[in-house]
Parts: C-alpha cells; sequence; structure tokens
C-alpha cells in the first residue's frame, strides 16, 4: 500500500516539473505577429514608366532602376529635339540703313545656322564690305573697295527647354577678310612751303579676328525672325604695308573699334518636324 | 620729322647747348629753324621732293666764337597714311648721315625709319665746358 502512494507521487511529481518546463518556453521565445490586412498594400508604377524600368526592379537590380528612373526623369523634364532641329538662313541688312543716314562704311552679309538639339548652332556667314571717308580738317580721302570677308563659329542658345521660335544666345566667331583700299592724300610743308598730292592705289591687306556674340531671335510670322547679335571682337591680325595701315576692315569694322551691333532678317527650314516634341506630350517640369 | 638730341662727348646723358643757330641750306627766305638759343634737341624738318637736306648748326664756343658745322642727312621718302586721326604724310629712311667736325665730334644713328612717333634718332655728341 505505501509502495503504491510513492509510486503515484513520484509520478505526480514528474508530470508537473514536465508540464511547468513547456509553459515557460512558450512565455519567453516564440512570439507570432498578427497580420494586418492594412499594411499589405501593392504600389502600382508611376506614370509613364518604362517596362524596362519595372523589370529592374522586379529582378532586383534596384541600383540600376534607379539609375534609370533618374534619367527617365530628366529626359522627361524638358522637350528633346532631334539633332536636326531646323536650318536658318539670315541676311544682316542694318549697314546700309546706317550708312545712309551717315556712318562711313557697310557690310551686308548672308549666314546659314544649323539648329542642333535646340541648343547648339553651327553658323557660317559670308559677306561684302566698303566704306569711304574724307574726315573734316583732314588730309585724306580713304576708299575702302567692297571685299569679301567670311565668318565662322556657333551659338549656344539658352532658350533650349522652349520652342525653337525663339533664341536668346551667345556664341563665338573667327572672322578672316582680305580688301583692297585707295587713299587720295594732300601733303603741305609749312617750313619747305612744299605742297604735293599723291595718291596710295591698290593697297591691300588680309586681316583675321575673334568674336564673342550675344542676342536674340524671335519670330514675326510664320516661318519669318527678326534678331540682333551685339559684337565684341578682337583683331588678331592685320597685314600693314610700307605705305599705309588699314582703316576699315570688312566684317569687323574701323580698326581700333571692338563693338559692332548688327540687325538680321531670317528664314526657318524646320527639319526632322516628324521627330519634334508633341505639344500635348506630358512633361512634368515645363515652365 | 627726325628728332636729333645733343649729347656730351663719350657720355650718354643729354646735354643743353646754348646760344646755338640752326638753319637749312636752300630753305625759301633762309628761315632759320632755332635762332640763338640754349637747346638740348631738334627737330630737323625734312624736304620731300629730293632725297638730300642739309643743316647749318653755329655754335657759340667759350671764347664767344662762332663756329658753324653742317650736318648733311641722306634719306629715301615714302609716302604714307598712318590712321583716320594722324592723317596723310611721308616717312623716310635714313641712309647716311654725316657731318663737319668743327664743334660736332660725331652723330650716330638710333632710329634710321623716320615717323610721326616721337623717338630720338641721330645722337650728335659735343664736347661740353667739362672736357
Amino acid at each position: 500500500m505505501r509502495r503504491h502512494i510513492l509510486t503515484y507521487l513520484l509520478f505526480a511529481v514528474v508530470t508537473f516539473v514536465t508540464w511547468s518546463q513547456d509553459t515557460t518556453a512558450v512565455s519567453t521565445g516564440r512570439h507570432i505577429t498578427p497580420v494586418r490586412p492594412s499594411t499589405n498594400v501593392v504600389k502600382q508604377p508611376g506614370r509613364d514608366v518604362s517596362p524596362e524600368l519595372i523589370e529592374q526592379y522586379i529582378s532586383g537590380d534596384t541600383l540600376a532602376a534607379e539609375r534609370k528612373a533618374r534619367e527617365d526623369s530628366i529626359r522627361r523634364s524638358y522637350p528633346r529635339y532631334p539633332m536636326m532641329t531646323s536650318l536658318w538662313l539670315g541676311v544682316n541688312f542694318i549697314d546700309p540703313i546706317l550708312m545712309a543716314m551717315g556712318q562711313d562704311y557697310a557690310s551686308v552679309d548672308v549666314h546659314a545656322t544649323l539648329n542642333m538639339w535646340n541648343r547648339v548652332q553651327p553658323t557660317v556667314e559670308v559677306g561684302m564690305g566698303w566704306g569711304k571717308t574724307t574726315p573734316e580738317g583732314m588730309n585724306f580721302t580713304y576708299r575702302a573697295k567692297p571685299s569679301p570677308y567670311v565668318k565662322l563659329g556657333a551659338n549656344y542658345n539658352f532658350l533650349f527647354k522652349s520652342t525653337p521660335d525663339h533664341q536668346a544666345f551667345v556664341g563665338l566667331r573667327a572672322g578672316f577678310s582680305t580688301f583692297k583700299y585707295d587713299v587720295d592724300a594732300h601733303y603741305s610743308n609749312s617750313y619747305w612751303q612744299e605742297q604735293t598730292d599723291f595718291t596710295l592705289r591698290g593697297e591691300g591687306s588680309h586681316a583675321w579676328w575673334g568674336e564673342v556674340v550675344a542676342g536674340l531671335k524671335v519670330k514675326i510670322a510664320r516661318q519669318w525672325s527678326l534678331g540682333w547679335t551685339a559684337r565684341w571682337h578682337h583683331l588678331f591680325s592685320c597685314k600693314d604695308s610700307e605705305h599705309s595701315q588699314a582703316w576699315y576692315i570688312p566684317g569687323y569694322g574701323p580698326r581700333g573699334r571692338a563693338l559692332a551691333f548688327t540687325v538680321s532678317a531670317y528664314y526657318t527650314l524646320p527639319l526632322s518636324l516628324d521627330r519634334w516634341p508633341r505639344k500635348d506630350s506630358n512633361y512634368s517640369a515645363i515652365r | 620729322m627726325p628728332l636729333a638730341w645733343f649729347y656730351g662727348s663719350g657720355t650718354t646723358k643729354q646735354v643743353t647747348v646754348g646760344n646755338v643757330t640752326v638753319y637749312a641750306i636752300g630753305a625759301p627766305g633762309d628761315t632759320v629753324l632755332v635762332n640763338n638759343q640754349s637747346v638740348n634737341e631738334l627737330s630737323l624738318p625734312l624736304r620731300v621732293s629730293t632725297d638730300r637736306t642739309q643743316w647749318c648748326l653755329t655754335f657759340m664756343t667759350t671764347d664767344s666764337l662762332f663756329v658753324t658745322d653742317t650736318l648733311t642727312l641722306a634719306y629715301r621718302p615714302i609716302e604714307y597714311f598712318a590712321s583716320v586721326e594722324c592723317g596723310a604724310m611721308y616717312v623716310f629712311d635714313l641712309q647716311q648721315v654725316t657731318s663737319t667736325h668743327n664743334v660736332i665730334d660725331s652723330v650716330l644713328v638710333t632710329q634710321p625709319h623716320v615717323t610721326n612717333v616721337e623717338q630720338v634718332n641721330l645722337r650728335i655728341y659735343v664736347p661740353t665746358a667739362q672736357q
């Protein structure tokens, strides 16, 4: 009898100890986070996100996906024009008007500008310049014969985010001219009481110079535009002869004058019109 | 016109020469350029219708004697247009400069091309009182 009671007691103790260990393990190590349905939102891809970008995110290449997303964002911030956006043909006409109003010299030139990406615009100018002056109180008449000049350069359009109809640009030019002139002079010397006339005929020279330009071009109607250009120029070289130094350089102006101003009329030929950005395109940062 | 400075003989110092009279041989009306004055430089106008001009320089010595030297310039006159501001003129290439030596020690051509730019073309060396 006594043996049975001890056996039952031993069994009860063992059972109690085992049960208490199980309870402690549950209270200290195992937690279950309940699932809240409101946090499980599936985000939709943004507007105009390319399928390639979605694939990159799905594939796990997050860095490449973020880089591509940044590039796509910049590309969508303003309209991109094709490399051959348009071609302008222009004529500078202001000098003959000023010559009719009393200026001693004039030049007329035609120029062609290729508008690339509505941003970079290489240009070529070809023209003729001439002049005549008999300064009051001086002893000579200077005749600059009609002579050619050429300028090569490029502009940068600051309004590349806007329509090509309006341009605000700065640019550089390199100019060259070869020209001839005559000088009729009267010389007198009071000590020797000498008076003599002489003529320097067919004096020839050539010059080249650099220009920094800034200007505006505005559409007037249809494909016609008007614009002005301010030019600061520096003479690199001008050949002098034994008998003279040139006064007027075609395309440059009077020697020693650093600033010039031109007004031009333009005709625009659109190129690659089918690749111009559409007016209804969805751009996020256009102003 | 050529510009000539007076220098002390054997020195590089410009000197002032007193009681000098200068005139060109053949000038209309015997026009005197400098009349018994103290000068340290001379501007000598050249005749353009010929290639040679002679100048007479009369000095008063320490003994109060008047002694004359003749300065002869041979040159090539060149018709020239300088600029709208300066106009048309003649410039000259000095080819030979000689003088007598009654007072003048020697003459040196420092710049043979004579233009409208002010620059010393000749140095006339004369003995000074200290020498």
